[in-house]
């Protein structure tokens, strides 16, 4: 190292290292500046993408909850004003007056009881398919799937668990006016809601109605059966060969109406004709 | 001190004190851009912070129903059921401004200077569908 032996060498040797220095601050600095302006877009864009996609996924799964709790409520109602069946009509006995008829004039001791859960989860799905079509009408609202749940009651809750996901394009972030996503975002949108329903009464109704259903053919004298309904269930109604029953459920009232439900249902008491005993055969006489 | 060996230590002033100047920049220039993607940061932050606010305080269970249940039922405890609650959780400072549809369904006597605005999509039996708009700050 001779430029450090001499006073002259010593002199250039500051003047160097201030120079490589400041090379070296500059090279640092320039590497660092494009670093920095190297990047497209704000730190965090893409994740923030991805949370606000899922609190979007949460309001989706909002809006779900609360339709679901209205549409079992809205179903129980339903149900009830069919007599278990999914409408009037869809009974055996088909519809009377506004009535289910839970068994035909032909044979009024064969009742036909509904399939409650099943008619139930029917009515349920209908309903929530009108919420899910009221949301997809929002302008630029990610639909939710239809008929895609398979309900459960138990434990004073209705349970949908979803067959499909729901998929959609996480928030796209734009860096330097180009528009990336980070990709699709995938939840399953299954619920769970409080619904203090109790089907029991139904069951109920099913022993009451065999029972009046055998009012039909074993009174024979005008007036009889009539007093034999009364005798079973004193609310009864009448209207030619049909009794219509409308039994409240007042341990239930639904979040948005005071009234309970009440079960309608008729019954066909048809008297049926006594059958004539046979014709004796009237003996000839042989020539 | 002989003229030379002045020179030299002068010299020698002079380079330490270039050298300091230098990297004095370097590091005010980086402590900016540093500063800078920080704020970038925190701005984000706080544009995230509280998003679900709205469907938090709609879904706060109030007995066997929410408070959307109390709005959507025009339920007259909706009011004081909100104002609890976001006091609640909030502060007693706390301004906002809840509408349903353009409708107000609660409000604070002063409106919030600096607010986060919010909304949400609420079903409402036998009708369509409404918006709720949460406004809400100090």
């Amino acid at each position: 190292m001779k430029i450090f032996k001499s006073k002259k060498g010593f002199d250039w040797g500051v003047l160097l290292a201030v120079l490589v220095v400041l090379v070296c601050l500059g090279f640092l600095f320039f590497q660092l500046n494009k670093k920095i302006g190297n990047f497209e877009y704000d730190i965090g864009d893409m994740q923030i993408g991805l949370m606000l996609t899922q609190h979007s996924a949460d309001r989706m799964l909002f809006y779900l909850d609360q339709s679901a709790k209205y549409s079992a409520h809205a179903s129980a109602y339903s149900l009830a004003y069919n007599g278990g069946f999914t409408s009037t009509a869809a009974s055996c006995g088909g519809d009377v007056q506004g009535y289910s008829v839970w068994n035909t004039c032909k044979d009024p001791e064969n009742i036909c009881f509904p399939n409650i859960f099943d008619n139930f989860n029917k009515i349920t799905n209908t309903e929530l398919n009108n919420y899910f079509a009221d949301y997809a009408a929002i302008p630029n609202a990610q639909p939710f799937i239809k008929d895609n749940y398979i309900f459960t009651v138990h434990d004073n809750k209705i349970t949908g668990t979803a067959i499909k996901n729901i998929e959609m394009n996480v928030a796209p972030y734009k860096p330097k006016g180009a528009i990336y996503s980070a990709g699709r975002y995938s939840f399953k949108p299954s619920f769970s809601v409080d619904f203090n329903y109790d089907f029991n009464k139904y069951f109920e109704l099913k022993d009451l109605a065999a029972d009046i259903a055998k009012c039909s053919n074993k009174f024979p004298i005008p007036g009889e059966r009539e007093k034999c309904v009364l005798a079973k269930a004193p609310a009864a109604s009448f209207a030619g060969d049909y009794v219509f029953l409308s039994v409240e459920q007042p341990d239930y009232a639904s979040l948005y109406s005071k009234q309970p439900p009440k079960i309608r249902l008729g019954l066909c008491i048809l008297l049926l004709p006594v059958p004539l005993p046979p014709v004796p055969a009237i003996p000839t006489k042989v020539p | 001190m002989n003229k030379k060996a002045f020179i030299e230590a002068f010299s020698v002033l002079i380079a330490v004190a270039i050298i300091a100047t230098a990297f004095f920049i370097f590091y005010t220039w980086y402590g900016f851009s540093e500063k800078g993607i920080s704020f970038k940061i925190n701005e984000k932050t706080a544009d995230f912070k509280d998003s679900n606010a709205l469907v938090s305080l709609l879904s706060t269970p109030v007995g066997n129903m929410t408070i959307a249940d109390l709005i959507v039922t025009s339920n007259p405890d909706a009011i004081i059921t909100i104002e609890n609650t976001l006091r609640s959780t909030y502060g007693p400072l706390l301004k906002y401004k809840i509408t349903m549809d353009g409708n107000i369904v609660a409000e604070t006597s002063q409106l919030p200077q600096l607010s986060t605005k919010q909304e949400t999509i609420l079903p409402v039996p036998f009708k369509k569908p409404a918006k709720i708009i949460m406004e809400f700050g100090i």
